[in-house]
């Protein structure tokens, strides 16, 4: 059948992480962010006065304050910031793209996601609720 | 000897033949390996001793030519670089690459691929057509001008970084992380004045803005080519060109070289 003998992927292709670098997570995690985001703001302009309120809120703030941490990455990064500079390929390899500068800024971007969610959920959950 | 002890390790392999079959099936075989078998040399086992019509691609056996690049456990790996027992797994799945069009069981049929790349001009482009037919000298460049490329110049072709890539799962128009390399590659060589002429390709829908940087291209390269770095740099490049306004021209400051410490800068165990 011809979808066989093509073999593309499609999306489930995005889905297949193991084995391969964190920055294929992340482009995920983009995505399915990007996504969500795109949903809630169509909702939000029928009825602007609506928010998911509690556990919503706190998904939405994750949608929201990761997919705005990974894109500044992505703004270095595809700019050719922090990925090296070209060298000569040696074994073993070790690639600008996934190494150094662009591995720490990933991190810093993953460490920064977890405190303003905390910090967020605080808000959500507790002073909001209160 | 440790090396010379055979352990038998079972093969999934993805059967295939869109001529013939209406859907693809897995057959399993059992193949004894020892530590320096590969896993082109255990298909090449089961070929000659269990099913000569298993279908298979190779040529040079050694990581130069890219024929045999192939899903090896839901990854890209070339069947002749990757060693059996390094795998650690008592099943090996063996399957076609993602995302290229099936010919036969293992094998993937890239002619789409060299016709994407025929649009990026892959050759080196130059205007002095006199000194072409007529050499007076040589093109020289220094070795700061050459580590800026060579990186990318160590591509084999083999594919795999297109078929990891899952923006080209989702789009078969997307030029690939391949041919986005092979673009940089020419567009960084200082001999080489086609910058312009290549940008039809690479600065469209399609070209180096489709890429959303998963780099798994970069993870799966055998040769240590990072695609994912050619790509941003393109990108580099023609944001340097398109918003700061600096002409393709003026090569240097378009294009990022390689540092260079002392005279001559070898690789650790060259010297």
């Amino acid at each position: 059948m011809a979808i066989y003998e093509e073999n593309r992927e499609g999306v489930s292709g995005w889905f297949r992480l193991r084995r391969y670098s964190v920055e294929r997570a992340l482009y995920l995690m983009q995505r399915l962010s990007g996504i969500g985001i795109v949903i809630f703001a169509f909702v939000h302009l029928l009825y602007t006065g609506w928010h998911p309120g509690g556990w919503g809120d706190v998904i939405l703030g994750i949608f929201v304050v990761y997919h705005t941490l990974n894109g500044l990455r992505l703004v270095l990064t595809e700019h050719g910031f922090l990925i090296g500079r070209p060298i000569r390929a040696v074994y073993p390899y070790r690639k600008g793209t996934l190494y150094g500068s662009q591995r720490y800024l990933v991190m810093v971007i993953l460490a920064l996601f977890v405190i303003f969610i905390l910090i967020w959920s605080y808000v959500a959950l507790v002073i909001q609720a209160g | 000897m440790s090396t010379d002890k055979e352990v038998e390790v079972k093969f999934r392999v993805f059967r295939f033949n869109p001529k013939t079959d209406f859907v693809p099936r897995w057959q399993e075989y059992k193949v004894k390996v020892n530590k320096s078998t590969t896993v082109l040399d255990a298909l090449l086992k089961i070929k000659e001793e269990q099913d000569p019509t298993l279908t298979i691609r190779y040529s040079c056996r050694q990581a130069v030519c890219g024929s045999c690049g192939m899903m090896i456990n839901d990854r890209q790996m070339l069947a002749c670089f990757t060693r059996v027992l390094e795998l650690n797994s008592d099943v090996i799945k063996v399957a076609p690459l993602k995302n290229y069009r099936i010919i036969k069981d293992l094998v993937t049929d890239f002619s789409e691929l060299f016709q994407k790349e025929k649009q990026v001009k892959p050759y080196i482009i130059r205007h002095d057509v006199e000194e072409l037919l007529n050499p007076t000298g040589t093109y020289k460049q220094t070795e700061e001008e050459l580590l800026g490329y060579i990186q990318f110049a160590d591509c084999i072709e083999c594919g795999m970084c297109s078929s990891a890539c899952p923006v080209s799962a989702t789009d078969p128009l997307y030029l690939g992380p391949m041919i986005l390399n092979r673009a940089y590659r020419f567009i960084s060589d200082p001999r080489d004045l086609g910058f312009e002429q290549r940008l039809e390709a690479i600065d469209s829908e399609h070209g180096c803005w489709r890429c959303h940087f998963a780099a798994s291209c970069s993870a799966v390269c055998p040769k240590g080519v990072d695609p994912a770095k050619a790509i941003q740099l393109l990108r580099r490049a023609l944001v340097k060109k398109g918003v700061l306004g600096i002409s393709s021209s003026k090569k240097v400051e378009l294009i990022p070289m390689g540092h260079v410490k002392g005279k001559l800068e070898l690789p650790k165990g060259w010297e």
